[in-house]
């Protein structure tokens, strides 16, 4: 177990910088998550950490002690990979004793340790079925399992996760999660994960770090990054589906999109006055109603607009509506959250409502993307 | 109905056909081979009979009896594997020094590699003598063995570079975490995964050093050293060619490697990876 620290990392391949500067502390014992899109340098960052592959520049610490020269077999980290790299040609109880038996003459195991070592952790993942089988006569779900053992057989200090989830079906990832949330929780372990599925790292980790082309854009936890974006790409990148970002002015005190009828009030955009900006309200603040009912609006949700229905996608409990806004046809999208009761369908005029205005909006400078105040 | 019918028996008599054709040219040399050294010494030398109405094995006893065959076979034999040997331990760390470390000038490496098979062993073969002679190799095995791995180098580690690099990179990434040394994560786990790459380079080698005939011919003088090939051409005597000795002998000196071939088509299966990433 270990903290680990980037310290104004920095990599380049061929002149092309993939990390321009990376400064990162991972403190001892979390779950971390590294999300981004694909591309954004995020196994790269990965391989530095395990030592794969050297950084230009720049730090790695852990517990404060550099490793950035160390080879990755003094580094004493786990990797598991999105294609799991199982050993074709070994049993899966030799793929679990591997890393044991490479270090044995350093640690001075026994072949009886090492034996009931891989027991142990065929026992905690529930593989002490398949033992003596090869990796490719798994299914998918137990390849998962034995990457993971094999990663967690040598007890490492840093437990390092690519996208080891990315593989599995939709069900099975559910399942994994949870497993992995626990084996955490119970190990007490740092791990490092990283996911380009949001969703993934907003219900797993403690902390995340959202990355996009090498650059770290915000950490934090879930509900402080869902609450309050610290950019527009954090804005977006983050909840499902994407954060609606609209034109506006401020003006009296309110923020003016040509999109809506009526401007949006709050006391806190005050401090904009006449500025322009982007308004990024979430798909669930903004409500879809029938046209002609008011009935429902409540002193808490706001009339904003209306628009016309071009796709309604049903997803469980929530429906999610598309609309088309604006006095010009194709002015502009937006994605609401239509009711149960709601029976719509694409053509129809729906009116558009804002949810607790006041925490529903989300102001970014129009430029440079960042969060602007305390809207 | 009936025409594609027609169409596709048609296609598939054509089909037929030129395979036939092509199993022909390949074969017909070996089957003639194989004639010649079943046919009566009288027959040998008229057409027709195309085949003869009375087997004989006389070729094969006076072979097997009559000559040093079995001294040059061995030697043949002990050649090739020293060479198949050395070739695959010298190939595979240079391969996989291209296909996986971080090491500067990879293409340029491999160029010059395979500028050293450019060489018309023609022309090397005189100074290459002198240099066989200076060392006091001549006329020893050691001295084919040499020469055939330096022959033979290029093509197996062309092979094996490209059978290392279709060994997925996060094999190797994940035997280095796991603490391997890169020799280490070389040999426990590199190479099991690309054993059907390493049995072709080994037959191919292997074949290569069996069928080499110029510098055994040079740096060989007596039946000490000499191999089977060369040991054939010594046949002929000076006033008659043995033709039926001869094939019985290259069909001997064929042989093994037919049985190695077909041996080993067995083992380059590939599919040894299946299942080690994503399936």
């Amino acid at each position: 177990m270990a903290e680990v620290t980037l310290d104004g990392v920095c990599k380049r391949f061929r002149g092309r910088e993939v990390i321009p500067e990376l400064s990162l502390t991972v403190r001892d014992g979390e779950l971390f998550i590294l999300v981004g899109p694909s591309g954004c340098g995020k196994s790269t960052i990965m391989h530095l950490i395990a030592g794969l592959e050297a950084p230009s520049a720049g730090r790695i610490l852990f517990d404060g002690q550099d490793v950035t020269p160390l080879s990755p077999r003094d580094r004493d980290v786990a990797l598991v990979f999105q294609s799991y790299a199982l050993y074709p040609h070994m049993t899966v109880a030799d793929n679990l004793a591997f890393p044991l038996r490479v270090v044995k003459r350093q640690t001075g195991l026994t072949q009886a340790q090492i034996v009931s070592e891989v027991g142990r952790i065929a026992e905690l993942l529930g593989i002490s079925g398949v033992l003596d089988r090869r990796p490719r006569e798994l299914s998918g779900g137990q390849r998962q399992r034995v990457a993971l053992g094999r990663a967690l057989s040598r007890q490492p200090r840093v437990f390092l996760l690519d996208e080891p989830l990315s593989n599995l079906d939709a069900q099975l990832r559910a399942v994994m999660r949870t497993e992995l949330r626990r084996l955490h929780d119970q190990l007490g372990i740092t791990m490092i994960y990283v996911t380009h599925d949001q969703t993934e790292a907003m219900t797993l980790a403690d902390r995340l770090a959202v990355l996009d082309r090498g650059r770290l854009q915000q950490v934090g936890k879930p509900r402080e990054l869902y609450d309050r974006p610290a950019n527009r790409f954090v804005a977006q990148f983050v909840g499902s589906p994407s954060m609606n970002m609209l034109e506006a002015k401020i003006k009296d005190g309110g923020a003016r999109t040509p999109l809506f009828d009526l401007p949006i009030c709050l006391p806190s955009l005050r401090a904009h006055e006449g500025q322009s900006v982007v308004l990024g309200i979430r798909p669930e603040s903004l409500i879809i109603g029938d046209e002609p009912s008011t009935s429902e609006l409540s002193e808490k949700i706001e009339r904003v607009g209306s628009g016309i229905v071009r796709l309604v996608e049903l997803s469980g409990g929530q429906t999610w509506v598309t609309v088309e806004v604006g006095r010009h046809p194709k002015d502009g999208l937006l994605v609401g959250a239509g009711s149960r009761a709601l029976h719509i369908s694409p053509g129809d005029r729906v009116s558009l409502s804002l949810s607790e205005a006041e925490s529903a909006c989300h102001l970014f400078d129009p430029t440079t993307g960042g969060r602007l105040g305390g809207a | 109905m009936i025409v594609a019918w027609m169409k596709s028996t048609w296609n598939r008599s054509f089909d037929v056909l030129v395979m036939a054709l092509i199993a022909s040219i390949c074969l017909g040399p070996a089957l003639w081979q194989l004639v010649t050294s079943v046919k009566p010494d009288a027959d040998l030398v008229r057409l027709p009979p195309l085949l003869p109405d009375r087997l004989t094995g006389a070729h094969y006893t006076a072979v097997i009896a009559g000559s040093t065959l079995w001294r040059e076979l061995l030697n043949s034999g002990l050649v090739a594997a020293a060479t198949t040997g050395a070739a695959l331990i010298l190939g595979s760390l240079c391969a996989f020094a291209v296909a996986r470390l971080p090491i500067r000038g990879k293409g340029v490496i491999l160029g010059l590699v395979l500028s050293i098979s450019m060489f018309p062993p023609i022309a090397v073969i005189s100074p290459l003598y002198l240099l066989i002679r200076e060392l006091g190799l001549r006329d020893t095995l050691s001295a084919l063995i040499l020469t055939h791995t330096t022959f033979a180098l290029p093509l197996a580690i062309w092979i094996l570079v490209s059978f290392f690099n279709q060994v997925p990179r996060e094999l190797y990434w994940a035997a280095r975490v796991d603490g391997c040394s890169p020799l280490r994560a070389l040999l426990s786990v590199v190479i099991p995964a690309a054993l059907p790459g390493l049995a072709v380079a080994a037959l191919l080698v292997f074949i290569y050093s069996w069928n080499e005939f110029m510098f055994a011919l040079t740096l060989t003088a007596t039946p000490n050293s000499r191999t089977a090939p060369v040991a054939i051409a010594l046949f002929p005597g000076l006033h008659e060619i043995p033709w039926g000795d001869m094939a019985a002998a290259s069909m001997i000196v064929t042989a093994p490697i037919v049985v190695l071939a077909l041996l080993f088509r067995r083992s380059i299966v590939a599919g040894l990876t299946a299942g080690s990433v994503k399936g």
